[in-house]
């Protein structure tokens, strides 16, 4: 077993115990199940809506909470001055190695929580009404995941970057706020102002810029915008159509890989 | 067996450490002493490589300090611990057991040998300072190191505590294992230390055995009684501006 692996290992058994993750888990899988029973009906009957709609409302959810987790867990994971990780680099280990295994571990702590929230509702669903639209519902997911996976290597990043837990914790909430809530009253500033000409293009390069509205947009057009959305959703699988679906999947692999790798730079060449 | 040449640490226009030349000699105890922010932390932080030296070099058995092959020959205890509070003694041991690729067996050895046999399957969420330590001092011993680093292994711990602590590591030392640490307990350096560094304002004032550097003072005679060596070095080589070649 390799360094990278036996920190890994460690590391998730660690995240799984904390109480952030624990916590967090119970949350998202409670808000999960809610969502999906859709509430009672006046008859008093459960109502369970299908793959399709669940997998929209959870979508919404999801890349909200999602994103938010990953910062957090993954600033904080890294931003205590005594947080183990010099004890940890005092040992015949390669910095990188170090943070590789400490992120894999956060990663794969972060997957279950995600895993049990979104299978979770998908039982529930499978068993009230049936598997149809499962493909897009699991697409939604996983899309979901990956977000907030580029999420905890931008709260990495965050995390080697600031000398205190305090600082961490508050760059990775205003980073969240500025995607999750700021961007899209930007977005819509900038289509206003510039959007004139070529809007698609626009549009894709906006949503490449944003993990959470790249994600969000695929997951409708992947459910079936037109359907879902109408004339909007219409247009936005035709801005999607050709390169611009290409450019923001390509956009999502660099959230996931590009804020991990400066941080094992930063990691690598910073004094503890 | 640690030697540093020409070692220096800035931070922005705050030097920390100048131009610092000091060795460490193999099968020695030797103490760093001085007052906070003096550059004892750093030089021993220099050592294991998690500081980097802005002018000059640190080596282990001449090994870059910053290298794999210099950690492997060095066991580490840091100032302040912090280890998973959920986890088992045993687990934590167990853990830098594997990373160091260390004989399994020598993580019930090394906790029996810290004391914490008894406690080896509790969570560390309980533990004493004193106990933290020795559990650090036990992964510190994984590998079976040539040299042990402690940074204040007894700071914040209570009398019995520190007091474990110094046997256990006057022990590691009688069998030929390499220390150096560095203490505001003149009392342990006293009874653990073979020489003694002096550091103030990031500089070494004076490196050597108590009582050669006392009579290099020519104090001996003027040593009030009830005070020790110690105390009337550490006066004279930490007070401002005061530098013995």
């Amino acid at each position: 077993m390799n360094a990278v692996a036996i920190i890994a290992a460690h590391e998730l058994r660690t995240v799984l115990r904390s109480r952030l993750v624990a916590g967090f888990g119970i949350l998202f899988c409670g808000l999960a199940l809610a969502i999906t029973l859709g509430g009672l009906a006046a008859s008093g009957q459960l109502l369970v809506q299908g793959f399709t709609r669940t997998a929209v409302s959870l979508l919404n959810l999801s890349l909200y909470l999602l994103p938010l987790l990953g910062l957090v867990l993954g600033a904080t994971a890294f931003s205590a001055p005594h947080d183990g990780t010099e004890l940890l680099l005092a040992q015949p280990v390669g910095r990188t190695a170090a943070l590789l295994g400490r992120a894999l571990g956060l990663a794969g702590a972060f997957a279950l929580v995600a895993g049990a929230g979104f299978g979770a509702a998908a039982l529930l669903v499978a068993v009230q009404a049936g598997t149809d639209g499962f493909g897009g519902f699991l697409a939604a997911s996983i899309g979901a995941t990956l977000v907030g996976l580029a999420g905890l290597g931008v709260g990495v990043l965050l995390g080697v970057s600031t000398r205190t837990r305090a600082a961490a914790t508050g760059a990775a909430l205003a980073a969240w706020f500025a995607a999750a809530v700021l961007y899209d009253l930007a977005a819509i500033l900038v289509l206003q102002l510039f959007g004139s000409g070529d809007v698609d293009g626009l549009l894709v390069t906006l949503l490449t810029l944003n993990p959470i509205d790249g994600a969000r947009t695929l997951g409708l057009v992947s459910l079936g915008a037109d359907v879902l959305l109408g004339p909007t959703g219409a247009a936005l699988e035709h801005a999607l159509g050709g390169a611009g679906g290409a450019w923001i999947v390509a956009s999502l692999a660099a959230w996931l890989v590009a804020p991990l790798g400066v941080a094992a730079w930063r990691f690598g060449r910073r004094d503890f | 067996m640690i030697r540093y040449e020409g070692f220096t640490k800035r931070y922005g226009r705050t030097t920390a450490v100048a131009g610092l030349d000091l060795e460490v000699r193999e099968g020695e105890t030797l103490a760093l002493v001085g007052p906070n922010g003096s550059g004892k932390t750093t030089t021993l932080k220099a050592a294991v490589g998690l500081i980097r030296p802005t002018a000059g070099c640190v080596t282990v058995d001449g090994h870059d300090a910053s290298t794999r092959a210099a950690r492997e020959r060095l066991g580490y205890l840091p100032q302040r611990l912090a280890f998973p509070e959920s986890a088992t003694a045993r687990e934590i041991v167990a853990f830098y057991a594997r990373l160091r690729g260390a004989d399994p067996r020598e993580v019930d050895r090394n906790l029996e040998r810290v004391g914490l046999a008894a406690d080896a399957s509790r969570e560390v969420q309980g533990f004493s300072g004193g106990m933290l330590q020795r559990l650090g001092i036990a992964v510190a011993l994984l590998g079976r190191p040539r040299a042990l680093l402690l940074d204040e292994p007894s700071a914040a711990l209570d009398p019995t505590g520190a007091l474990d602590v110094r046997e256990i590591v006057a022990e590691i030392a009688r069998e030929g294992t390499t220390v150096m640490l560095s203490s505001h307990d003149l009392a342990e350096v006293a009874a653990l230390a073979d020489r003694v560094a002096f550091f103030a304002d990031g500089e070494l004032r004076a490196v050597g055995e108590p009582g050669e550097l006392v009579d290099a003072l020519g104090v001996a005679a003027a040593i009030p009684p009830g005070t020790s060596d110690l105390e009337v070095l550490y006066r004279a080589f930490t007070a401002p501006a005061r530098r013995v070649a």
